[in-house]
């Protein structure tokens, strides 16, 4: 407790001086980041002396041997009975399981303060980037080989900036995805069920040709999220664009 | 496997996550099952071994659960319909009876995957829709996943659950021979992943059931719905369980094998850009698949650094760039999407000077496919591509 209290600078040196809040391009793997080629060895008999084999992360461990389940006759055969009073019904679990989540949630509200915390370091990152004076900032956010080496400063700003704009954008996708899903949620606790989420509880189903289920999907679909575009590219490709996937190139001629 | 269990540390009682099991048995269906982790999400308190369900004096606090060792509870008995669950078994066996999910044919959730003639079926749930039944899935499936910390707040995920119709069960009802779809396992995605190209959070397919190829199933399944959806490439969550791990990286591995002998054939070069096109796995899951498969090997440093190979490469350069900066020194064809639909391109010249950093010994890649008795000319695939209703 007594350490606890023990008055704090705002200025740590030991922070200031440790690499790992500070982006590290020096250590990136050329294969992931560079996307370097790689040869296919097609000898039969590799000469292996003059090669390392590549091992980054750990090797996985032995698995452990499990006991096997027992199979046991049941004691009676499942009658369904009517009038029977379920005494493992939903009102049952429904106060516990309240409690758990509103438990729960506050975790994932820490996590999502955090989130946004962290967002608006990048957005202030960004405009120190930007800025006249980006030299003086760069050295606070990207670990350096040599503080005085211009080239490898500037060439850090590039990445930094790179690497900000990837996350801020990856936010933006997140944050979107958040509230959409939150809409539909929304939606269903007014009563709307979204198109494609209703429950296929009629076993009927599995006597219907597959095909026809699938063109009827696709048709729901298209009453949902509106008519795919193909775009005619005439060099035998098409670019295939619908609404509710993302875009990708086709042969001329196929779906 | 020893039934003692250490004690646990306050540490280790994180929200719902033990390190040591606190069931010892688990009643599934006809199934006595040993419990493989232990969870304490199920209990509001761990001093009278009692379930959340089963009390409703002891406040629970939101730092964990007191420390106890050895098992809070001797056996949990789990509906194999609906995931319901009870320490009193005459309660079960009076709500089998009356289980609105205890159906020929699942009720709930939407048809994704239906192989009638391999009596298989993937259904989707959607968490905010489902909310009970997927809160007691994700329960039960933590008795048998090490790395697991969402049990409640089940509306941003998707669960996908495969069924399937099990002989033994047919010995239930002897006068009736109805088949019957039971959940055999599932995984679970979360819509609102930090990481967009996530598509897999969890997977556990249940002890009884393994052994049935069922997890390559839903892997497949996964795959083969985001090539329909155009959303690769994607992969799991990390970090993966022990046994999820080994299910991916038996997966990826053969996937690969198949690919790098037949799909490039005539070609010496290839990037995990390339691949990752070619089979839609992220490039970070290609480089752990071959670093684990043993056939990634770098040239000591002695030899000529990556640059000069690659005509003095930058970061910001595309594959395309490169390729053609150095088409002088040898054959590099980056594998785009246009090529794959066409790639006769590929079938073209060779390398005459392996001077590079990286390199996948086919040779080695062999060994490994003797070893997990891969076959390099087949690819072997539990999923029917005419059964996807995505």
């Amino acid at each position: 407790m007594a350490e606890r209290k023990k008055r704090k600078l705002r200025l740590n040196h030991e922070l200031a001086s440790s690499n790992t809040r500070l982006l590290n391009f020096d250590n990136g793997n050329a294969l992931l980041s560079l996307n370097q080629p790689i040869y296919l060895d097609r000898q039969l008999k590799p000469n292996k002396t003059k090669l390392r084999r590549v091992q980054v992360t750990e090797a996985q461990p032995e698995l452990a041997q499990r006991e096997p389940p027992k199979f046991r006759d049941l004691d009676l055969p499942h009658r369904r009975h009517r009038n029977t009073v379920d005494p493992l019904a939903d009102e049952v679990y429904e106060p516990f399981h309240r409690r758990m989540k509103k438990d729960e949630r506050s975790v994932t509200l820490a996590d999502r303060s955090k989130l946004h915390f962290d967002v608006d370091n990048l957005r202030g990152q960004l405009t120190l980037l930007n800025q006249h004076d980006w030299i003086k900032h760069v050295p606070t956010m990207v670990s350096l080989n040599d503080r005085n080496d211009y080239e490898e400063l500037s060439r850090k700003r590039v990445l930094a900036r790179r690497e900000i704009l990837k996350n801020l954008e990856k936010f933006q996708d997140w944050e979107a995805r958040t509230t959409a899903h939150t809409l539909a949620v929304k939606n269903y606790l007014k009563g709307n069920i979204g198109l494609g989420d209703e429950d296929d509880s009629n076993g009927l189903i599995l006597d219907r040709s597959l095909d026809r289920l699938a063109k009827e999907r696709a048709a729901l679909r298209i009453a949902q999220h509106g008519t795919p575009v193909r775009i005619v590219l005439r060099n035998g490709f098409d670019l295939l664009a619908m609404p509710h996937r993302k875009p990708r190139i086709v042969l001329t001629g196929t779906s | 496997m020893s039934s003692a269990t250490p004690p646990c540390t306050p540490a280790e009682n994180e929200y719902g996550v033990l390190h040591s099991r606190n069931i010892k048995h688990v009643e599934f269906g006809q199934f006595t099952i040993d419990t493989w982790y232990g969870n304490g999400a199920y209990f509001a308190s761990a001093r009278n071994g009692q379930l959340g369900t089963e009390t409703t004096s002891v406040p629970r606090k939101k730092d964990g659960l007191p420390s106890v060792s050895g098992f809070w509870l001797d056996t949990l008995y789990v509906c194999d319909f609906c995931f319901k669950y009870t320490s009193d078994k005459s309660k079960l066996s009076l709500h089998m009876s009356s289980c609105p999910l205890n159906q020929e044919f699942p009720p709930i959730g939407t048809l994704v995957y239906a192989d009638v003639k391999g009596k298989r079926l993937i259904k989707k749930v959607r968490g905010f829709r489902h909310e009970l039944f997927c809160q007691n899935l994700s329960l039960f499936g933590k008795l048998f996943l090490d790395d697991k910390s969402v049990y409640y707040n089940v509306e941003s995920y998707d669960f996908y659950i495969v069924y399937g119709a099990s002989k033994m069960h047919a010995a239930e009802n002897k006068l009736d021979d109805r088949t019957v779809y039971r959940p055999m396992g599932f995984f679970s995605k979360e819509i609102t992943a930090w990481e967009p190209d996530n598509n897999l959070a969890c997977i556990c397919i249940f002890p009884p059931y393994q052994r049935l190829h069922l997890g390559s199933l839903l892997i497949e399944f996964l795959y083969a719905a985001a090539e329909a959806a155009g959303q690769q490439p994607l992969g799991p969550e990390f970090p993966l369980s022990p046994y999820g791990k080994q299910l991916y990286l038996r997966y990826w591995g053969k996937r690969i094998a198949f690919e790098l002998f037949n799909s490039f054939e005539n070609c010496d070069l290839i990037t995990l850009g390339d691949l990752a096109v070619l089979t839609g796995f992220r490039r970070e899951d290609l480089f752990f698949a071959l670093e684990h498969m043993g056939v990634l090997y770098t040239a000591d440093t002695s030899g000529s650094p990556p640059a000069e190979a690659v005509g003095e490469q930058n970061p910001t350069d595309e594959p395309e760039k490169v390729a053609s900066r150095s088409k002088g020194k040898f054959f590099y064809l980056p594998f785009s999407r246009l090529q794959r639909l066409d790639n006769r391109a590929l079938r073209s010249k060779s390398l005459t000077t392996p001077e590079f950093t990286y390199r996948i010994l086919l040779r080695a890649l062999m060994d490994w496919c003797e070893k997990n008795k891969v076959s390099t000319e087949i690819l072997s695939t539990m999923l029917d591509p005419s059964c996807l209703l995505v």
